[in-house]
């Protein structure tokens, strides 16, 4: 992120100490995290004791196991500093040793509630922290000359008596630090907007939304701690709810302040309960909320508006993770589904179809193959083996195991129907707990699969037959919730689909195939794959068109298996994928030669076609260089203005493929060479052309490319 | 209004022609080639004209491509360069997605200087010479080994390299319904083939990982592929399991029969000969039955005629008219034979290039050589044609550009037509300085 | 020229032609016929010259006389004019 470069030991030791308090936003920003020990600061004697906190729970982590890589991350460690902010403020001056306990009790409940929560849609948020500052403070009134209760509420009075001043808004920032300093709460804001511009945006909206529940609720009332309380807690729920676990959209902004709202009344609920034991409510209002918001919205037929976002990190990450891959081309195993067969087909009846295709089973498909010269109603009538697509082959869809299937049904003649096994001979298979693929009508004794195999995306599993519901051979394809034959259809989009009219083929990479589509699956072009297959360990030259400048590129794996080209100057993360290559995101220098690459080769299919047609819709901000900070914002209040949108036309000569890419005021071309050149990029920005080569340096772990 | 002349005719009804109230069968009129007039191409570059479509070219091709792409995973159609080595006809190929099939050196290297990466490039044939060899090894191609003598010349010239080029081996095969081409490759039945994989096996200096059978040429008889597909699979696991040798590619061949008619088939080519769909359904059929469920290696077809003769015809004129004594009418024409070879095997379709009238009856086309041979069709009805109108002699785009004569008369413009209307020369008509530039007098004779 | 065997003919309007004497059976276009049927009355070249130019709208590239001469030598062929 900073340009500073930092050597390793000193950056690791930084991170141990300033991740847990960076952390306590979700961040792990080093800045923000010295941001927020600035802001603890302004009460020495709690900074000194949340310093010592951070020592003990780190020291922990590794002594008992959890690992180098946790105590860098500051997760548990952070438990500990809140922790510690709040036997401060409930004790005024806690006895180190009480810290340190508090300390370790921290790691060990971050640790334990993490695993419980594992493999849930939810994520610990600050359970641990309310958990472990609990147990602390009840156990610290066994302790001899402990100081006072700690209060249920904390007394508004003691807040403004330590200002003296009125409230100011700032103190909503401090309360998340227990801090009552307005200097506190200013540190913390700078932290919030430091570490993400989308999170200080959400955080706004949150107190927004907060200050008019209050205004419904309570707007006779004067303003108390249970207010202050609301008001933090909506504040936190409104940042993770708006664009930590959901991708920052105008969608997720109503979600952040219906989930603010919410909080602010689950607050009001709790604050009997929690006064009954003399605890004070803490974050755990923003907790119990966000955890039932992320929850509920599992049960979502569609992830989508908002949708959620798996690699809970800045928004603003979680947002172009979003736009440059998820709505590019769908999270699932890399494509939505496949079209299950291969070569073109026709599909003769689509989604809402006018025959079978309606109510529950209304989003299926139906294909039969196209023949190049007659259409299907001239070669009506015949035998079964007339038909083209009779005994070609069915393949999986997507990636899963399979869950049933039905074999023994003889095939009708040609008009004939058999209504009784309406399936015919069928394969259901399992892609996720609620998502399933039917295919229907195969061929008796074709079904080379059986329950509880796995199976890949495109492996054959039958051949297209005539059984069943079935007039003529064709393959009928749904995808349903659950695994019973005849339930609940979903819309699924397929990946990868090549339609052809008017001599065009055009290539989508989302899409639901309409009624009276020709539509086929890529076929691969090997040695497209080859040339730009990236393996690990290899090695890449970029050249200016006037030599002056070179970057050398190497190629690395990171743990989500993206390929990362990394030059002096920047990274850049590709993905190839068994029929295309694409790019996901650019980290550094936009001037570097590194950086021209991802926008011409945002997407390269590797298929044999000669002419194919695509388009791409790429966040401008990724593309433009200057700003960013503040096109994040806007990119998620009004998306759409911010795209680029780019039409890509391929183009075949023996010796290379060309990819032109016309985006408006963007130009680009990738050639693509075949016979062993350089490939070259150019880009055209504006009035401003530049060109780059590149090619693979021999030498490498691969054998020598010609 | 009177009536238009035309020139009196009578026709004796005969048994099986025209039936007996003398009703003419339609007779298309092809004034129009690719939505442009004939009569403005030949204006343009004279008469006799060969073109080609390029619309034509591609649908064929991709409907080959498409039929493989329902059927198997992996696959490669090769370009058949000795039937049509245009670079123009074999760039619309490429672009498609075709790698170059070549028998000789003189076509490796047109290959290659039309810019295909060696890597693209199948060399077969029988006559491979040292220098042949050296070129395809540097360049990365594919050989396709026809004998030992071949075997033994490859290594040293893999030896003198320093590399370990992945070979083919041809095979023939005799338990095929069609005749047996023994002459080329190894045949597989009496174990030919077998010891000469051994052979490459145990040196090691050539790395086998192809094999390449070549059923027949204009091949009616799909069975054949089937088959051969089949027995080529069994072999290629057999390969594996005694010499662990891992063939990754099956090279079918070609020989698909296009939509023509041989001179002595009864049916018309577009009833007699399978269709691509069909063909590729029987070598992937013998292939799924030879693998008996294993994954299959890529699939390598080498087509010419069946993808290019359909979009090649020749636009002729007429120079004359005579009767010939058994009562046929004769019509000359100014291309013959030495332009259309494949009128000896072929009875190709002629039609009139402009508006016909008249009874129509049997006709023989003659070319303009002075040779008895020389004749375009032998007996076909059409209507009637005066000195000046022109023909268009139908599906020519196979073999004859590259087994055409320079003999008597010379050769003319070859154009193609693009799908938009756009058209250019893409082989200049020769003249009587072509021929002379080959030549040289002897100093003795000067 | 013997046209004697013409009048055996049975020739109908529409250029249907029936030779009783052999059983063969012949179609001749309208030109044919008009020729067929001045033969029968034993015209001379000229006279079935002017009488197609009369009745045919003729361009100048054909060459009626050579027509003709081709004409008569398809009926020779057929063995109905000697």
């Amino acid at each position: 992120m900073a340009g500073l470069t930092i050597p390793q030991p000193l950056g690791r030791g930084l991170d141990t100490l300033l991740r847990p308090y960076s952390q306590v936003i979700f961040s792990r920003s080093r800045v923000s995290g010295a941001l927020i020990l600035l802001a603890v600061a302004t009460s020495p004697h709690v900074a000194v004791a949340t310093l010592l906190a951070v020592a003990v729970a780190q020291t922990v982590v590794i002594v008992a196991g959890l690992g180098v890589d946790a105590a860098r991350d500051g997760v548990h460690a952070s438990t500990a500093v809140l922790t510690t902010l709040a036997l401060a403020y409930g004790l005024g001056a806690p006895a180190p040793a009480l810290v340190a306990v508090s300390a370790v009790l921290a790691v060990c409940v971050s640790a334990a509630v993490r695993m419980a929560l594992s493999g849930g849609p939810a994520a610990p948020l600050s359970l641990p922290f309310v958990i472990s500052a609990w147990t602390a403070l009840l156990a610290s009134r066994v302790l001899p000359g402990a100081t006072a209760l700690a209060p249920a509420v904390w007394p508004i009075e003691s807040w403004i008596a330590s200002l003296g001043a009125s409230l100011s808004w700032l103190d909503v920032p401090a309360a998340i630090l227990f801090l009552p300093s307005a200097m506190a709460g200013l540190l913390l804001l700078s932290a919030i907007i430091w570490h993400s511009r989308i999170a200080a945006l959400l955080a706004l909206v949150g107190a927004a939304a907060a200050a008019l529940t209050r205004i419904v609720f309570r707007h006779e009332v004067g303003w108390s701690d249970v207010d202050l309380t609301a008001s933090f807690n909506a504040t936190l729920t409104s940042m993770a709810l708006g664009g930590v676990w959901f991708v920052p959209h105008p969608s997720s902004i109503l979600l952040a302040a219906a989930g603010a709202m919410l909080t602010c009344v689950v607050t009001y609920a709790l604050l009997p309960v929690a006064s009954t034991w003399s605890l004070p409510l803490l974050s755990l209002p923003f907790a119990v909320t966000t955890i039932a918001v992320m929850y509920a919205m599992r049960l979502r037929q569609q992830d989508r508006s908002p949708a959620s976002a798996p690699l809970a990190n800045r928004p603003e990450d979680a947002l172009s993770h979003h736009l440059m891959r998820v709505r590019r081309f769908g999270e699932f195993a890399w494509l939505p589904f496949r079209l299950p067969f291969r070569g073109p087909w026709l599909v003769t009846q689509g989604h809402n179809g006018a025959h079978t295709h309606k109510g529950p089973w209304r989003y299926a498909l139906d294909f039969e193959i196209a023949r190049p010269d007659a259409d299907l109603e001239s070669i009506r009538g015949g035998e079964l083996a007339d038909y083209a697509c009779y005994g070609l082959p069915v393949l999986a869809a997507g990636s899963g195991t399979v869950d049933s299937v039905v074999d023994g049904v003889a095939d009708n003649p040609i008009n004939g129907l058999n209504a009784r096994d309406n399936w015919g001979n069928v394969v259901v298979i399992a892609h996720a707990p609620n998502l399933f693929s039917v295919y229907a009508h195969l061929k008796p004794r074709s079904i080379r699969v059986k329950a509880g195999d796995l199976v890949k995306a495109g492996v054959e599993i039958g051949r297209c037959g005539n059984s069943g519901r079935s007039l003529v051979p064709h393959l009928h394809f749904q995808v349903q919730r659950t695994a019973v034959l005849g339930s609940e259809t979903v819309p699924v989009d397929f990946g990868d689909v090549i339609a052809r009219t008017n001599d065009r083929a055009t290539l989508s990479h989302r899409v639901i195939p309409a009624e009276g589509a020709v539509v086929r699956p890529l076929v691969l072009d090997e040695s497209l794959a080859q040339l730009l297959a990236f393996p690990p360990g290899s090695i890449w030259e970029l050249r200016s068109d006037d030599n002056q400048t070179v970057e050398i590129a190497t190629v690395d794996v990171d743990l989500w298996s993206r390929r990362v080209l990394q030059s002096s100057r920047g990274r850049l993360y590709v993905e190839p994928y068994d029929s295309g290559l694409i790019v996901v995101a650019f980290e550094g220098d936009r001037d570097s030669l590194l950086s021209m690459i991802r926008l011409a080769m945002t997407r390269v299919p590797f298929d044999q076609e000669g002419d194919l047609t695509w388009t791409d819709r790429v966040p401008r901000h990724l593309v433009w260089p200057g700003a960013e900070m503040f096109i994040d914002v806007a990119a998620v209040v009004a998306p759409g203005l911010t795209d680029l949108e780019l039409t890509l036309t391929s183009h075949r000569t023996e010796n290379a493929v060309t990819i032109d890419g016309d985006g408006g005021a963007v130009k680009t071309r990738l050639v693509i060479s075949t016979g062993g050149q350089p490939h070259v990029i150019d880009v055209q920005r504006g009035e401003t052309r530049r060109r780059v080569t590149l090619r693979r340096v021999p030498g490498d772990r691969e054998e020598n490319p010609k | 209004m009177k009536p238009p002349y035309e020139r009196p005719v009578i026709v004796r009804h005969q048994v099986g022609g025209l039936n007996k109230f003398g009703a003419q069968p339609a007779i298309r009129v092809y004034d129009k080639f690719e939505c442009v007039p004939v009569a403005d191409l030949v204006a343009q570059y004279g008469s006799p004209l060969v073109l080609f479509s390029e619309r034509v070219l591609r649908e064929r091709f991709r409907e080959l491509r498409d039929q493989l792409a329902s059927r198997v995973a992996r696959f490669t159609i090769a370009w058949s360069y000795k039937t049509n080595y245009l670079g123009a006809i074999c760039r619309v190929l490429h672009q498609e997605g075709a790698w170059a099939e070549v028998v000789s050196g003189l076509e490796l290297e047109m290959a290659l200087r039309l810019g295909m990466p060696g890597r693209q490039i199948i060399f077969n044939g029988p006559a491979k010479s040292d220098a042949d060899l050296d070129l395809a090894f540097r360049e990365g191609a594919h050989i396709h080994i026809d004998h030992l003598d071949e075997v033994a010349l490859a290594e040293r010239v893999a030896e003198r390299r320093g590399v370990r080029p992945s070979v083919g081996l041809r095979v023939n095969m005799t338990d095929l319904p069609v005749p047996c081409w023994d002459r080329f490759g190894f045949n597989l039945e009496n174990g030919a083939a077998m010891d000469a994989a051994r052979r490459i096996a145990k040196r090691g200096r050539l790395n086998l990982t192809a094999l390449h059978v070549h059923v027949g040429t204009f091949v009616q008889e799909r069975d054949a592929y089937e088959l051969a597909a089949c027995a080529l699979a069994k072999w290629a696991r057999q390969l594996r399991e005694e010499l662990d040798v891992h063939i990754d590619t099956i090279d079918m061949g070609g020989g698909f029969a296009s939509r023509n008619t041989l001179q002595t088939q009864y049916l018309p080519g577009e009833q007699a000969s399978p269709s691509l769909a069909q063909y590729a359904d029987s070598i992937v059929t013998g292939l799924e039955l030879g693998y008996a469920g294993q994954e299959l290696p890529r699939l390598v077809l080498e087509t010419g005629r069946a993808v290019v003769d359909d979009s090649g015809v020749i636009v002729a004129t007429v120079v004359g008219n005579k009767r010939l004594t058994d009562g046929r009418r004769a019509v000359v024409l100014d291309a013959g034979v030495n332009i259309l070879p494949t009128a000896y095997w072929y009875r190709h379709d002629i039609f009139p290039a402009q508006d016909v009238h008249g009874t129509a009856e049997p006709t023989v086309f003659f070319g303009p050589l002075c040779m008895n041979i020389d004749v375009v069709r032998d007996r076909i009805l059409f209507p009637s044609l005066k000195a000046g109108d022109r023909v268009v002699i139908a599906r020519t785009g196979a073999y004859n550009v590259t087994q055409w004569m320079q003999f008597i008369a010379a050769r003319p413009n070859v154009v193609m037509v693009s799908p938009t209307g756009e058209h250019s020369i893409i082989r200049r008509a020769e003249s009587l300085e072509t021929l002379l530039q080959q030549e040289h007098m002897p100093a003795w004779l000067a | 020229m013997d046209t004697s065997r013409l009048r055996e003919l049975a020739i109908s309007d529409a250029g249907f032609v029936f030779d009783p004497t052999t059983g063969h059976t012949f179609n001749v276009n309208a030109t044919a016929l008009l020729l067929l049927r001045a033969l029968k009355e034993n015209a001379g070249s000229g006279r079935m010259l002017t009488d197609l130019a009369e009745a045919f709208e003729v361009d100048h590239e054909h060459d009626l006389a050579r027509d003709i001469e081709e004409f008569l030598s398809q009926l020779r062929e057929h063995g109905l004019i000697r």
